[in-house]
């Protein structure tokens, strides 16, 4: 080839470079400003305003027919009555219940998955994400057949003649339990999954040429190396199972009330919009907070096993 | 028998086959390396052994004991992994006694094995500190401490050393050796590099494709290779085509050298490699007269300090020579000189 192709590495390379650095200073802003205008529209539209009239109506003074505007903490106070402290604290046992339940199933599911061969692992997966389109109403529609005395499980248990006479085995406290922990368990393959899939499979052979079984594996090296990821996942499937609506509903017990519930029950059932606010308001900066401590879980894992 | 058999070992991945047939016997307390290009089996063979694949035939003993079907933390095996794989939530001692730990070895026994352990790898205390906190170095040792601490039958190793700096790894090669005839354990390391393979090894095992093109002592290996693939593997090499010409005799370029033997397995008709060390090539200026001689151009000298080589080319083929400063051809780039070959080191291979 000629001496300028063989010249041309040792050459200042004649790139457009400068120009792509220079860009984001005055242009790069201007061309940029669109795209942060449209997030920021969203989320004041559908985020910040909705949020700021609960608040506002959350302290507004009610009426018999409606409300008006006003401030008071009445409604917050009202949180402190046994009835609220009860359902809130019945909310939180299902909630952190069907998170643990959840992720006992899913965590030794995710790893054995994530340690087969692509097209299984493929496979697998497809059928997790079918089981999430379904809806709450379907998976509680469906759970209540299979728990009814007429063509469930209790009637299979009388045919068996374990049992003279099945009752149902819903509405009941581990119908409910159940229903919410199934609901969870695609969920939390998928938040677990990609911390499953970077987990060095060296780390897992090591341990076994060490003389560890693969259930001792599983324990003394899988699980501590997931604990972050872990418990990032129960929160999020403990936040997202406190705002579980049909399944209390249809698999509960009135005594097995749930946040949401009680919330549409003020708002739609009594008419106190003000308090349903507040519930909601509370119920709201809680679940932040949780998000919060779940970012920062995933920013401070030390050994990158966390998503 | 003590040591390690394995016998018509096979694996295959769907309709890849990354081991084919293997027959080794290693004796007990030897250093052998599994030496080839990557993709060779080398890895796969390792990992056979460690039982971390279940071979697709054949049968692996170890002192007269069948491992086959033993899953691998049965096995009683030492590994040191390529990543090293130290568990990064569990301080060095932890790392070093999690075997023990296993076996419910209790704490204080544990210890005392762990700062033992540390000690023999030149790395003493540092029970305490993260993995984080260490060199590649240092990791590189607890590695090979943690997977000795059961005193385990058999050492293995997959390329260990791949992640350390050149300098590093020469002295961690001399420093595993001198650790191994202490112990006296059976160990075999897959290397892709020669010089590493050679360094440690009573035997090297060079595989090419699935099997096993050669297994010897490394100068063995290096002074008769057994094909044209292992004498390009292990170092460098002249690789001449040649003719066969009746008796020890042959012709390259159609000149006439002698050799000190033809293999017994070839047959009159076939074709010829001839395989000579450059370091083996002498180059003297043209006036030299003497047998097993070709003319030939001095076409480059690469003088590195430590060595010199001189590249000549004879007609259509070149000879590279390697001589140490002390013993430099007195030529330079374009002279005409006469290369020797001596006999000796003419090793004759099947085309």
């Amino acid at each position: 080839m000629s001496d300028a192709t063989e010249n041309a590495p040792i050459a200042p390379a004649p790139t457009g470079d400068d120009d792509v650095i220079a860009k984001p200073g005055v242009l790069g802003s201007i061309k940029r400003f669109p795209f942060s205008i449209y997030p920021t529209l969203m989320l004041g539209l559908f985020f910040f305003i909705p949020f700021a009239i609960m608040i506002v109506i959350s302290f507004a003074h009610r009426t018999t027919s409606t409300y008006e505007a006003g401030f008071e903490f009445t409604h917050y106070a009202r949180f402190f009555s046994p009835l609220f402290t009860t359902h809130v604290w019945v909310s939180v046992q299902f909630a952190a219940l069907a998170s643990l339940l959840a992720l006992v199933v899913a965590v030794p599911f995710t790893f054995f998955i994530s340690r087969f061969r692509r097209k299984p692992q493929v496979v697998s997966l497809v059928f997790v994400l079918c089981v999430l389109t379904l809806s709450e109403v379907i998976v509680a529609y469906s759970l209540s057949v299979v728990l009814g005395r007429q063509s469930g499980l209790p009637a299979l248990v009388q045919a068996l003649e374990l049992v003279d006479r099945a009752k149902s085995w819903y509405p009941s406290y581990w119908a409910n339990l159940f229903g919410l922990s199934y609901f969870n368990v695609p969920f939390a393959v998928l938040i677990l999954y990609p911390a499953c899939t970077r987990l060095d499979r060296e780390l897992t052979e090591a341990a076994q040429t060490l003389g560890a079984s693969p259930v001792r594996t599983f324990f003394t090296i899988v699980l501590p190396l997931l604990e972050k990821t872990l418990l990032a996942a129960f929160i999020l499937l403990f936040v997202f199972t406190m705002g579980a609506f049909v399944t209390p509903i249809w698999l509960g017990r009135p005594e097995d009330t749930m946040m949401a519930q009680l919330i549409a029950d003020q708002a739609l059932g009594r008419g106190n919009i003000p308090f349903a606010a507040a519930l909601a308001v509370f119920f709201m900066l809680v679940t932040l907070a949780l998000s919060l401590l779940t970012v920062w879980l995933r920013r401070s894992d030390k050994t990158g096993v966390a998503s | 028998m003590s040591g390690l058999e394995l016998q018509n070992i096979s694996k295959r991945f769907g309709s890849v086959t990354a081991v084919s047939d293997i027959n080794l016997n290693i004796p007990e307390g030897r250093f052998i390396s599994f030496l080839g290009p990557s993709g060779c089996g080398k890895t796969t063979l390792l990992r056979l052994i460690a039982g971390l694949e279940t071979s697709t035939t054949g049968q692996i003993v170890l002192d007269g004991e069948d491992l086959t079907d033993k899953p691998t933390h049965q096995r009683n095996i030492g590994m040191v992994f390529q990543s090293l794989a130290l568990f990064p939530h569990l301080s060095v001692g932890e790392n070093i006694t999690y075997s023990q730990k296993i076996r419910g070895i209790e704490k204080t026994v544990r210890r005392k094995r762990a700062d033992e352990l540390l000690e023999l790898v030149q790395l003493p205390g540092v029970a305490d500190r993260n993995i984080s906190q260490l060199s590649g170095g240092q990791r590189q040792r607890v590695a090979i401490a943690r997977a000795l601490a059961l005193e385990p039958k058999l050492f293995l190793l997959d390329e260990p050393l791949s992640a350390l700096d050149a300098k590093l790894r020469e002295e961690m090669q001399v420093e595993l050796r001198i650790l191994q005839e202490r112990l006296g354990i059976t160990t075999i390391i897959v290397t892709h590099d020669q010089r590493e393979a050679m360094t440690m090894s009573d035997e090297v095992v060079v595989m090419s494709t699935a099997r096993i093109a050669q297994v010897g002592a490394p100068l063995d290996i290096y002074r008769n290779p057994a094909s044209a693939f292992v004498a390009e593997f292990i170092g460098t090499s002249n690789l001449l085509k040649a003719q066969q010409a009746g008796g020890n005799k042959i012709t390259i370029e159609g000149q006439t050298f002698e050799t000190d033997g033809l293999p017994d397995t070839l047959k009159p008709e076939d074709g010829i490699i001839v395989s000579v060390r450059p370091e083996d090539v002498h180059v003297y200026p043209e006036s030299n007269e003497g047998p097993n001689r070709m003319s030939g151009t001095v076409t480059f000298l690469r003088d590195v300090g430590a060595s010199v080589e001189t590249f000549v080319q004879c007609g259509d083929v070149q000879i590279v020579a390697m001589a140490t400063p002390k013993d430099r051809p007195d030529v330079s780039k374009g002279d005409n000189v006469k290369v020797e070959l001596p006999a000796e080191s003419c090793v004759v291979l099947k085309a």
